[in-house]
């Protein structure tokens, strides 16, 4: 199975389950992954998948095409491997779509012959400030962490999980550096969000090497002359094919809010046992239009990001179906348009691959208004 | 449907009427007023003694019957909503923002709070938040865990802490106190309502079924509105005696009822007339669906689930959270189609798939998969949009619908 970034999920997957660890399949977005590498199981992050519509023949058996394209990408993921490397699958809940998926997961791939486990996380929807919510949120990381030993190779310890949420953190603040880099001309964006994709395949230690090495050859360049700065926000990238197509519109992206990549690196929780490192983690997460308690910090924030970065325009890469990005578009845009920021909603779906020429045109335009 | 309409049909048409007027008429008069998610346990409310509310979902499936949906939905896609947003969003904002023009009931005016519940979705959060942001209004939120299986202990306590937390709020907001006791009287009439809810239910067992499925849907508003009052439980004894009195008369709504079928997914407002009316005349009854046999219960179960004077109200409140079907997982969805059809001796399923409301569609093909493998019944989707009208096609759906009669008939031949 091909990532849509290129690349080979299987073989990644097959490394990763060699190692001897459990491998556990998280949907996304933003699972606990330090609490898995703490107790010793390889997460999954299974966002960024592959393929045109062609390779979702499990995923239609099993969920309609009005489900998004990360929802039924990993759909097809799953079944596909039906048990062979993902041992089990661990869902937060903060999406309605996602929420929906483990069992029907579970069943598909009971029919293949293997029991699929799986595991969930219930996030509050509402701020933790509260001593009740808060505890109750810590309890639902005790449970969790009770669930989750009967897959874990070691129970919970909290000096494990310390030096877990150290890992992460570090990859967080060099995810942060290439971020910057690559706006400052010295990554290409298609190859930083190549790193954040590859990441969500391959141990944490290796993604940490790899990305002190990629930072090494970093250096600063001019953007293009006449390239217009934008920022790109939303949940997926959008696949390279129409990054390029900005490219040769004129447009530079300097800055994003992708949810790989610069909504997860933005902040390093503070280093706590889980139940305290997550409630911090969830409530002070980079916004998240499905963080809902963080949602509201969205637009200052994207506005600082594209002040710092000095860009001229906000292209939003909305995910088609994802309705927790598309309630708030009408506001975004309005808000972005007081600050004199443009702005442009593209919309990709399973089957955009596909309609490269109507988005290009969409773009070109837009580039062309900026550049007068 | 067909048949004249009764007077529990016009009591309907009048309560409903009544209580959009009194709801006006109290904000105009300086009430508190909250708009709430369907979820939202009304009863609440009524330990105030000047509070209403307006319950958005209720209004747009209103619009929609009344043939004004697409209407507020263009007016909501004009301003940048998505078309592909749940329908009921885009026709309240549709509305809102066109301060109540086309509206069946003169809009529902501006509330002095919002009070979403993610327990059916989590994007009437995202909705709320819309008015929340543009009128400055203060917006609860009540975060209620999806069940995969039985509540548990500790998210009933979780929920019971977050109602107290709404009843401060309202008594911060509208300088009101709150009084339990009323609260334990309402809780006495939505309890007889459920009740006699529950008898009119069971007349779809009867052959041919007293009822069909597009009355209970239509006789569902009351639950959105009107719980915890006298005309709340005056109403269902109402209806479930009047039908009660048709059945013992001969007097069915599918008198050459060939086809027993149940239905799954929210009901098609904008077509109850004209899918009931030609299914009528193939002698197909759809006579049931779990989207209106779930109130009052658990989980899947159709028995009414027990409330004692005495018991707190706020815990029964609690644990009912997971009375409606979307916050069920696929274990729990299965358990309540099965039952269904095990009780109702169902011939055919109609899995309606609704791109609108993707929290309840998105396990129908794993359902139908495993009644047809449990039950040997045939099945069929059809694909609808609940509210927008725009998005269904009466031919599309009635080819398949007619398949599934074919089937039916093959299987018995
Ligand atoms: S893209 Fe949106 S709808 Fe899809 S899984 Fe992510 S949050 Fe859910
Ligand atoms: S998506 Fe479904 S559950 Fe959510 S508001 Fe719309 S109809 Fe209701």
């Amino acid at each position: 199975m091909q990532a849509i970034w290129g690349g080979d999920i299987a073989p990644a997957l097959k490394r990763l389950k060699g190692m001897g660890r459990p491998v556990a399949g998280c949907f996304p977005l933003y699972p606990p992954q330090e609490l898995l590498h703490s107790m010793g199981i390889s997460p999954v992050l299974m966002w960024g998948l592959g393929g045109g519509s062609s390779e979702l023949v499990l995923a239609d058996k099993r969920v309609q095409n009005f489900v998004c394209a990360v929802g039924r990408r990993l759909s097809q993921l799953v079944l596909w491997d039906s048990g062979q490397n993902l041992d089990a699958l661990f869902a937060c809940n903060a999406c309605d779509t996602v929420r929906n998926l483990p069992e029907i997961l579970e069943a598909g791939v009971g029919e293949q012959g293997t029991k699929m486990r799986w595991f969930s996380l219930h996030v509050p929807a509402i701020p933790m400030q509260e001593p009740t919510i808060k505890a109750y949120f810590a309890n639902n990381i005790k449970q969790c962490i009770r669930e989750l030993e009967a897959l874990a190779p070691r129970p919970y310890s909290a000096d494990n999980f310390l030096q877990s949420a150290a890992l992460y953190n570090e990859w967080r603040s060099l995810g942060r550096q290439l971020d910057i880099a690559s706006g400052k001309g010295g990554l290409p964006f298609e190859r930083l969000v190549r790193f954040a994709l590859e990441a969500a395949f391959t141990p944490v230690e290796e993604s940490l090497a790899a990305g002190k090495a990629l930072l090494k050859d970093c250096a600063p360049k001019p953007a293009p002359k006449n390239a217009v700065p934008v920022i790109l926000s939303g949940i997926m990238p959008p696949p390279p094919a129409f990054l390029k197509v900005m490219e040769e519109s004129g447009l530079f992206v300097c800055g994003n809010d992708l949810a790989p990549l610069w909504r997860t690196w933005a902040r390093s929780p503070q280093p706590a046992d889980a139940p305290e490192f997550y409630a911090d983690f969830y409530s002070n997460h980079f916004p998240c239009s499905t963080l809902l308690p963080t949602a509201d910090a969205r637009p200052e924030a994207l506005l600082g990001l594209a002040r710092e970065r000095g860009a001229r325009a906000i292209v939003f890469i909305g995910e088609k179906f994802c309705e927790y990005e598309y309630f708030e578009f009408p506001y975004l845009e309005k808000f972005f348009q007081g600050q004199g920021l443009a702005t442009l909603l593209l919309e990709f779906g399973v089957d955009d691959l596909a309609n490269v020429a109507q988005h290009a045109t969409r773009i070109e335009a837009f580039a062309e208004s900026l550049a007068q | 449907m067909s048949r004249k309409k009764s007077p529990a049909f016009a009591n309907l048409t009048r309560i409903m009427r009544d209580g959009y007027m009194d709801f006006h008429t109290r904000a105009a008069n300086g009430a508190f007023v909250a708009w709430i998610a369907i979820i939202v346990p009304a009863e609440i409310f009524a330990g105030f003694d000047n509070v209403v509310y307006a319950v958005p979902e209720s209004h747009a499936a209103m619009s929609a019957g009344r043939g004004v949906g697409a209407i507020q939905c263009e007016k909501a896609e004009k301003l940048g909503y998505s078309m592909d947003l749940c329908s009921y969003a885009r026709i309240d904002i549709g509305t809102a923002f066109d301060n109540g023009k086309d509206s069946p009931t003169m809009g529902l005016g501006r509330p002095n709070l919002l009070v979403s519940d993610n327990n059916n979705c989590s994007l009437l959060v995202k909705w709320f938040d819309i008015y929340r942001r543009e009128w400055k209004v203060p917006h609860f939120i009540l975060d209620v865990p999806f069940c995969y299986g039985p509540q548990k202990p500790a998210d009933t306590l979780y929920i019971v802490e977050q109602f107290k937390g709404l009843i401060s709020e309202i008594e911060r907001l509208s300088g009101q106190d709150f009084d339990m006791e009323k609260v334990r009287r309402a809780m006495e009439y939505t309890m007889e309502g459920l009740t006699h809810w529950k008898r009119f239910l069971e007349f779809a067992k009867h052959r041919p079924s007293g009822i069909t499925v597009f009355d209970s849907f239509v006789q569902m508003a009351p639950f959105l509105t009107l719980r915890g009052t006298p005309q709340f439980a005056a109403h269902y004894k109402m209806l479930a005696d009047e039908t009660q009195q048709r059945v013992e008369e001969g007097d069915f709504p599918v008198p050459n009822e060939k086809y027993r079928l149940l239905w799954d997914n929210i009901a098609p407002w904008h077509q109850l007339r004209a899918m009931s009316k030609r299914l009528a005349e193939m002698g197909a009854n759809i006579v049931a669906a779990p989207y209106t046999s779930c109130f009052g219960s658990l989980e899947g179960a159709h028995k009414l689930y027990p409330y004692k004077n005495g018991d707190d109200p706020l815990a029964y409140l609690a644990r009912t959270q997971n009375n409606t079907v979307c916050p069920y997982g696929l274990a729990l969805r299965k358990n309540a189609l099965g039952r269904a059809i095990e009780e109702l001796g169902i011939d055919g399923v109609v899995f309606a798939s609704n791109r609108s409301c993707k929290v309840f569609s998105l396990m129908q093909l794993d359902e139908k998969m495993a009644v047809e493998k449990k039950y040997d019944i045939p099945c069929v989707m059809i694909d609808l949009d609940h509210a927008d009208v725009r998005k269904y096609s009466e031919s599309a759906a009635f080819l398949r619908l007619e398949a599934l009669l074919e089937n039916i008939e093959s299987a018995r031949s």
